[in-house]
């Protein structure tokens, strides 16, 4: 299980481009992210934990909208926490 | 209004006599207004009764400010032309008019940058030009609506949420004077409806967006989780271990994850 402290890595990272918890959602979503907008919103806020899995496809849709922006894969996944 | 909110219900009253409804709605009419028209009292209660019916309808809104700017000029006591501007994304231009006057003297302001309408809409506010003839806020248009024969102008903004603005014009060519109270009231009335058709198509095209995103993000799901099936039977992994094999393939390619499912999918069916 991963730890309230991988929430706030993502928060960081959503904190660093345009979209709001909705947009990331929806996104988390699109890749077959299985929690409702209103647990991101905690998993961000760091009031849930998730697991590894749920995290790394939170994680990738953000990192999908950074390859957008011409950037690196800045959010971290899973395995390199 | 709300004495019109019987007839919501998709029931076409308008042009067929109905006292008892007329009656009440004269009653809730302010009595200058059914005073100054000098038209049948009958009319503009039916007028009142279509504008409450035409901004529910699921019509486009270019149809509805026609007609809510078509019975502007029938109903607004010395008005000769009636148009509507709105503002998206910092571009005016005109959705409806009655007559090629009131466009020309619109587009006049676009190119400008500035004018009674343009400001009425940005502002919110009512601007009137009493005399054409003698205006020192908007001599250049003045000058040109003169040249055309329009002695006097009204021009209301919309009540609207940020974004979208808008204003309803009214121009006068008679020799009756400025537009008065009476025209100004009713003239607030209609920009009001248009406001809620206004507002009512941004929230339609809002849902219609959603609805899209979400039509979108189901597609991108349901191709992901076919092509997690298929890693699995193939890989003999768990289905995260499924994702992960395509999360690290979309990172070192920079592929679109949903790309990478996309052609797992296709490789297993060909």
């Amino acid at each position: 299980m991963r730890t309230v402290n991988a929430g706030a890595l993502l928060a960081a990272g959503l904190a660093m481009t345009d979209l709001g918890v909705s947009d990331l959602w929806l996104r988390y979503f699109a890749l077959g992210g299985a929690y409702p907008r209103q647990q991101l919103q905690a998993y961000l806020a760091g009031a849930d934990a998730w697991s590894a899995h749920e995290h790394d496809v939170a994680a990738h849709a953000l990192n999908e909208y950074f390859a957008d922006q011409g950037m690196d894969h800045p959010v971290s996944y899973s395995d390199d926490l | 209004m709300t004495d019109h909110t019987a007839d919501r219900d998709g029931r076409d009253d308008i042009g067929e006599p109905d006292s008892t409804r007329n009656s009440d709605g004269i009653e809730n009419l302010p009595s200058e207004v059914a005073g100054a028209l000098g038209a049948p009292v009958a009319d503009s209660v039916r007028a009142y009764s279509e504008l409450a019916k035409i901004v529910l309808n699921q019509q486009p809104l270019g149809a509805v400010l026609r007609r809510i700017a078509e019975l502007a000029v029938e109903i607004i006591p010395g008005a000769d032309d009636v148009s509507v501007t709105l503002i998206e994304h910092n571009r005016a231009r005109s959705v409806a008019f009655t007559g090629p006057l009131a466009i020309a003297l619109d587009e006049r302001q676009y190119e400008a940058g500035f004018g009674p309408c343009m400001d009425a809409a940005v502002t919110g506010q009512l601007i009137q030009i009493e005399d054409t003839g003698n205006s020192t806020v908007y001599p250049e248009f003045s000058r040109q609506a003169r040249r055309h024969g329009i002695r006097h102008t009204l021009s209301i903004g919309m009540p609207t949420q940020q974004g979208t603005t808008g204003a309803l014009n009214i121009y006068g060519a008679g020799a009756a004077g400025p537009f008065d109270s009476t025209a100004r009231d009713i003239a607030a009335t209609f920009a009001g409806y248009a406001a809620i058709a206004l507002l009512n198509a941004a929230l339609y095209a809002g849902t219609l967006d959603e609805v899209s995103q979400m039509r979108r993000a189901l597609a991108s799901r349901a191709s992901i989780e076919q092509a997690k099936g298929i890693l699995m039977r193939d890989q003999r992994c768990t289905a995260d271990e499924a994702f992960a094999i395509l999360r690290e393939k979309s990172s070192r390619t920079n592929r679109k994850l949903r790309d990478i499912a996309q052609s797992i999918i296709d490789e297993a069916i060909a």
